[in-house]
């Protein structure tokens, strides 16, 4: 899995440490969610996948005083049934930062309360984070795009995110039997739409095609119509579409619900 | 009309990290679309995107202003390109679409960087085909500059260096497309607590627009020297209050790097923008122009949208208040 940490100094903007992806492919949902506010979107296919997984608070601060963040872009290989569980523990890990990154659903999802400001309640390990990523080390990432910073950012989020479980509910019997197959929408404040949000990027990470996606502009199922115009599902073979809605709309507490093609 | 696209007019903005884009734009859109519409112009956000940010910037500050502080560090900074887009309308014959693209300065600053260089390449295609460009000054560090004597402390933070070759493009691609009006906007942000017109109890407004004249003479020269290329170009200096009812109270840190600014909440506790509409007004007369010089290009017979655009231009004052100068 390759791990890229975007994030910035007290004066240094954000950017990614060392290398960037080789695409901001998060940019295409930024008509269908507010990419300034905490996102996770998944996207699987042709024996890869790619996790987007957005403002992760730190305890550092920029020279105007804003909380800084990290972003993060994981891609990984699918699980082959003939790889011998090769990639288990990156997959692990991935889930365990997107399980983190989601939180309780508790959280105070539309942004209005700044930067203090992930919008998540949170599993994140703030202290470890910066405990490991230091203003000292990020500054000094940040001063030279190197190869060296980049797997040293890597290592950095495998140690910080190393020892976080994975809850229960990703992947479990429970999850997969009240998870509706196909495409669905529910909110990120009711745990049976989390259940089923962390299930089925379990099974993305594992060789299914199709997107698990965290979306602020849902208000209401109707505008699943748009959604798919805008990003284009149905257009590549995708089997699977999970969506859940954040923000303080209706949707914000509802249960997953099948979507009709 | 060169404007890049048909369905498209393109503002650019160019600044570096932390000089209020994001401010600007959101400032210059909210009261735009919070005005209300009349026959002769009515302005939308085109999609939820464009209305979801601004309703969300608008929601912080408030929350802010309602506790009764603001604190800049509520607000985030900016890590991806996000392209405004409204649908303007004037009168009945022209409808038309802009686009407004926010980025990350970071990308102006740290141009040569692997990591931000292709990011960039789009962004620069987009400010080269726009037909306005706004350059966001930070009101209160110029002016803290001037105090503190460290004037090239601001050059560096500015990245006057970097500003000056995007300056240069964008005048290039002007000068390319030379029979169409082009439309620079300096816009000092922050200025709240330099006009005395708005609450304040300073006016500082001339020494603000000499710093802010004399620290970005060079940086944007070539703005100025595209009028030679371009008769109708202009340069409008343009100071806008991006939040109205704060003065600024203290400025802590003993360098601009540690700069920290703090403020009070002037009474009533809402938000009292000035100048900001000045900005519309100026972009709005740059549109109309730009639509009847393409009609003129085109050879279009006059007509009920000639005759319109005519109407609205008569109107539309070219130097739309008093805190605006052409420069």
């Amino acid at each position: 899995m390759r791990i890229y940490l975007r994030t910035r100094g007290r004066v240094r903007d954000y950017q990614f440490v060392g290398l960037a992806p080789e695409e901001s492919w998060w940019q295409s949902y930024d008509r269908v969610t507010d990419l300034e506010l905490p996102v996770v979107l998944v996207e699987a296919g042709a024996g890869h996948w790619r996790a987007y997984v957005s403002s992760i608070p730190s305890g550092r601060q920029d020279r105007l005083g804003r909380v800084i963040v990290l972003d993060l872009v994981l891609v990984g290989e699918q699980a082959a049934r003939d790889d011998g569980g090769r990639d288990d523990g990156d997959r692990e890990l991935a889930l365990a930062i997107i399980a983190a990154s989601l939180g309780d659903g508790d959280g105070d999802d539309d942004g209005a309360n700044g930067a203090s400001g992930s919008g998540r309640s949170g599993r994140l390990p703030p202290d470890r984070l910066d405990a490991v990523l230091t203003e000292e080390v990020v500054e000094e990432w940040l001063a030279e795009p190197t190869l060296a910073a980049w797997q040293d950012a890597a290592a950095a989020i495998r140690d910080v995110f190393g020892d976080v479980p994975v809850p229960s509910a990703a992947g479990s019997a429970a999850a997969d039997a009240t998870a509706p197959a196909g495409d669905w929408l529910g909110g990120l404040g009711s745990a049976r739409s989390r259940a089923a949000f962390l299930a089925l990027i379990r099974r993305l990470l594992s060789g299914v095609v199709g997107r698990a996606l965290t979306l602020s502009y849902i208000a209401d199922p109707g505008d699943v119509g748009d959604l798919r115009a805008l990003i284009g599902v149905g257009k590549t073979g995708e089997r699977e579409l999970g969506v859940l809605a954040v923000g303080q709309g209706p949707l914000f507490r509802a249960d997953p619900t099948d979507l009709v093609r | 009309m060169a404007q890049g696209s048909a369905d498209h007019f393109r503002i650019g903005m160019l600044a570096p990290s932390g000089f209020g884009k994001t401010s600007l734009v959101t400032a210059i859109l909210q009261e735009a679309l919070f005005a209300t519409a009349s026959r002769e112009l009515s302005m939308r956000a085109i999609g939820q995107s464009t209305q979801g940010r601004l309703d969300r910037n608008r929601a912080q500050l408030e929350a802010q202003l309602l506790n009764g502080k603001f604190d800049a560090r509520a607000l985030s900074g900016t890590r991806d390109a996000f392209d405004f887009q409204v649908q303007i309308e004037y009168g009945e014959q022209n409808v038309i679409s802009v686009l407004l693209r926010d980025f990350p300065g970071t990308w102006i600053s740290e141009q040569d960087r692997p990591t931000t260089r292709p990011l960039l390449e789009s962004t620069r295609i987009f400010i080269g085909n726009a037909t306005i460009l706004l350059v966001p000054v930070d009101a209160v560090l110029v002016m803290e500059s001037v105090r503190t004597g460290r004037v090239g402390d601001f050059a560096k933070l500015a990245a006057l260096d970097q500003l000056k070759k995007e300056a240069l493009r964008w005048a290039a691609g002007r000068t390319r497309n030379a029979a169409e009006p082009a439309l620079a906007l300096i816009c000092p942000i922050k200025c709240e607590s330099y006009f005395a017109d708005n609450g304040g109890t300073q006016d500082q407004a001339d020494a603000l627009r000499a710093a802010v004249v004399a620290f970005y003479a060079d940086a944007l020269r070539p703005l100025l020297e595209l009028k030679s290329a371009v008769p109708s170009a202009r340069v409008l200096y343009a100071p806008v209050d991006t939040i109205g009812c704060v003065e600024l109270a203290r400025v802590r840190g003993s360098g601009q790097e540690d700069m920290l600014e703090s403020y009070v909440v002037r009474e009533p506790s809402k938000l009292s923008r000035v100048g900001a509409d000045d900005v519309m007004w100026a972009i709005h007369h740059h549109l109309l122009r730009v639509l009847r010089t393409s009609l003129d290009a085109e050879g279009a017979p006059a007509s009920a949208r000639t005759a319109e655009l005519d109407q609205l231009l008569r109107r539309a004052a070219p130097v739309p208040g008093p805190r605006v100068r052409e420069l």
